[in-house]
């Protein structure tokens, strides 16, 4: 268990930069998601962390440690490949036992730890099969327990879920939140899906074109997303962005269509100012007074839930999440009400409008 | 409306026919297309095996136009014949030590290539010329390096003070099939490098990182990941190397033809001489045959060892 710390983080290839000066605390025993599309630099991030891709500027630390030129092998560190990384000519055990037999622990000592570890993840009765004769699920068990048998400071997952079947991928989640549960130990996990990263995290870093764009817990993120990227990222389904102008001075957001939405607080902008509306799918309400009017485009019931979607005035789309089965068919016209609590506001350069009372 | 039945079967008859004829084309085609390869093969290659097996058995000389059959008289002689054994022997040595030293070199050379540095590109292209060289070429070349009176090699030995006296590398019995090694090595340890870096490039790079993170160094990694995963590859090069260094002919027999006193002489040499300046082709088609057998032997081994480990490995 420990603590990391990234100072500066900037990973240059020749005169294009991956990563910009990254800075991340993460507390012991933290379980930290870092999670933006493909692309944006997270893995890398992850791997300057394992020590598999050098750091051009800055500092990585681990417990307290500069871990720059320090090989992978003395970072006392673990990691899930999202391939898993099996050796294929190496049995369960032998997979498991590699990193205990290089760093020459004894045999009986090795094997209890096997065994002990194997326990854990269900899979004693497979210490035998070769990587070739398991299935998806148990291959991603196998890659576990291969980094817990080690008990490393740290452990490090590079989307270890993305080669799962939809099913397996939610069961594998539920067990990699019982096991963070139940080692304590420092998780750093990378992932491009925001479902993974809101359920297992306790700390999401969105990553963005080798930027952090806000580091909080998953319902601070959900709550206050600090712009419309982290708007748009979390959240399934996705926040609806309408652009729109402060009216009434400041007192209300006029949208494209020409309808109103009175705010509960006013807007630090002028007349006529430019800002994106953002409301979250639940907080759009079906209301005969609503502000909004549109037509029903289309209806996806998932029994506990509904997903509407809604062509506005001006055709603009939005989609409204109503609990349980609204009475609504396409072509139907309503009314929208928005829900202070789900709305917010940003301005032109993308940029939150904070609430009264947000620090 | 009457007809229709009829006239619906009378469709149905003749869809069915058109059938019978396109299964019938359907089973020959596939016959069709293997022919030319058939044929080729059976001329160029089944038909000579053939014939020299026939030709063992009979006393063929063309300068005494003797052609009768013996049945296997040739190959009776062939046993009690110590230039056979002999050709026989360096033949054998000559395929394991340049098979062994150009696998190991080679495998030094892959996992140097495989790495990224300046100018890979140029290095993997400049490292096939040994090979792209005809080896008449290579032959003279060493020829001249290793000559016992002018070579540069026994020069540079005798500056850095390893060799008292020059010595007659192919001229002299102890030394001749070494020097022929040496070039051989030289030649063909490239290719065997080529074939080793392809199958490194099969060993994923996720499983050489994990390795890593496990805490396997440089060498733990190559013997505990890499080397067990292109073991496979290893075997197959091997095979092919040993087959081909096996058929040594062209090496030997511009260097040193054989000599001094038969201390090169392999196989190949020997049944081309037996062949075509002895014109006895009884017996010299007895010295290919046995060539083959003993070529099929080594196949065999190495084929065998191949299909288990790939059983095991995907059983």
């Amino acid at each position: 268990m420990a603590p990391v710390f990234l100072k500066s983080i900037t990973k240059a290839y020749g005169a294009f930069e991956a990563i910009h000066d990254i800075d991340l605390e993460i507390e012991d025993g933290a379980f930290v998601v870092l999670v933006g599309p493909s692309g944006c630099g997270k893995s890398t991030l992850l791997r300057m962390i394992a020590g598999l891709e050098t750091i051009s500027r800055g500092e990585v630390l681990i417990d307290g440690e500069v871990m720059n030129d320090v090989p992978p092998k003395h970072r006392d560190i673990a990691m899930v490949f999202q391939n898993y990384a099996l050796y294929p000519h190496m049995t369960v055990a032998e997979n498991m036992g590699f990193a205990l037999r290089l760093a020459k622990v004894p045999a009986a000592e090795a094997a209890e730890k096997i065994r002990t570890s194997a326990a854990v993840l269900g899979l004693t009765d497979l210490l035998d099969r070769y990587p070739r004769q398991l299935s998806g699920g148990q291959r991603q068990r196998v890659a576990m327990g291969r980094a817990i048998v080690r008990n490393p400071k740290v452990f490090l997952f590079d989307e270890p879920l993305s080669n799962l079947d939809a099913a397996l991928r939610m069961q594998m989640r539920v067990e990699i939140a019982e096991l963070h549960q139940k080692l304590g130990t420092t998780m750093i996990y990378v992932t491009h899906d925001q479902v993974e990263a809101m359920t297992l995290a306790t700390k999401i870093a969105v990553v963005n074109k080798g930027r952090l764009e806000q580091v909080a817990s998953p319902v601070r993120l959900y709550e206050r997303p600090q712009n419309l990227f982290v708007a748009r990222f979390i959240g399934s389904p996705q926040m609806n962005i309408l652009p729109a102008r402060a009216a009434d001075g400041g007192g209300a957001a006029r949208l494209l269509d020409g309808s109103r939405i009175a705010l509960p607080w006013p807007l630090p902008l002028g007349e006529d100012g430019e800002l994106s509306v953002g409301i979250r799918p639940e907080a759009l309400l079906i209301a005969d007074d609503g502000a909004l009017g549109g037509r029903v485009t289309l209806a996806e019931h998932l029994g506990g839930l509904t997903l509407v979607h809604i062509a506005l005035t001006d055709g603009a789309p939005v989609v409204l999440q109503a609990v349980g089965a609204p009475t609504v068919a396409v072509g139907d016209l309503v009314r929208l009400r928005v829900d202070p609590a789900g709305l917010h506001l940003f301005d032109p350069d993308g940029r939150r409008i904070a609430k009264p009372g947000e620090s | 409306m009457t007809a229709l039945p009829s006239a619906g079967l009378a469709a149905g008859s003749r869809r069915s026919k058109r059938l019978g004829r396109r299964s019938r084309a359907e089973r020959w085609a596939p016959l069709l297309f293997l022919l030319p390869a058939v044929v080729t093969l059976a001329t160029v290659s089944v038909y000579p095996v053939l014939d020299g097996m026939r030709l063992s058995l009979r006393n063929t000389m063309l300068s005494t136009q003797e052609d009768e059959f013996v049945g296997l008289a040739n190959y009776l002689r062939l046993t009690g014949d110590p230039q056979f054994w002999s050709a026989w022997q360096h033949t054998m040595l000559f395929t394991a030590a340049s098979t062994l030293l150009e696998t190991l070199l080679g495998m030094a050379m892959a996992v140097v290539l495989y790495e990224t540095f300046r100018g890979r590109g140029w290095v993997r292209a400049a490292m096939l010329v040994p090979w792209a060289i005809p080896t008449v070429v290579t032959s003279k070349m060493f020829g001249w390096l290793f000559d016992g009176q002018h070579g540069v090699v026994n020069w540079l030995l005798m500056q850095a003070g390893l060799i008292d006296g020059y010595v007659n590398w192919y001229g002299d019995s102890r030394t001749a099939l070494l020097t022929i090694i040496i070039a051989d090595v030289w030649k063909t340890t490239p290719f065997m490098a080529l074939l080793l870096l392809a199958g490194l490039q099969t060993v994923p790079h996720s499983l050489v990182e994990a390795a890593r993170i496990d805490g396997a160094g440089p060498w733990q990694s190559f013997w505990s990941i890499r080397l067990p995963l292109l073991f496979t590859t290893l075997l197959i090069a091997g095979m092919f190397r040993a087959l081909d260094a096996f058929r040594i002919f062209d090496l030997v027999y511009v260097l040193t033809g054989g000599g001094p006193a038969d201390s090169t002489e392999v196989l190949s040499t020997l049944s081309y001489k037996v062949l075509f300046s002895g014109l006895d082709f009884g017996y010299g088609s007895a010295l290919s045959a046995a060539m083959f057998i003993t070529e099929a032997v080594i196949a065999l081994g190495f084929g065998l060892f191949i299909v288990r480990r790939m059983r095991r490995d995907n059983g």
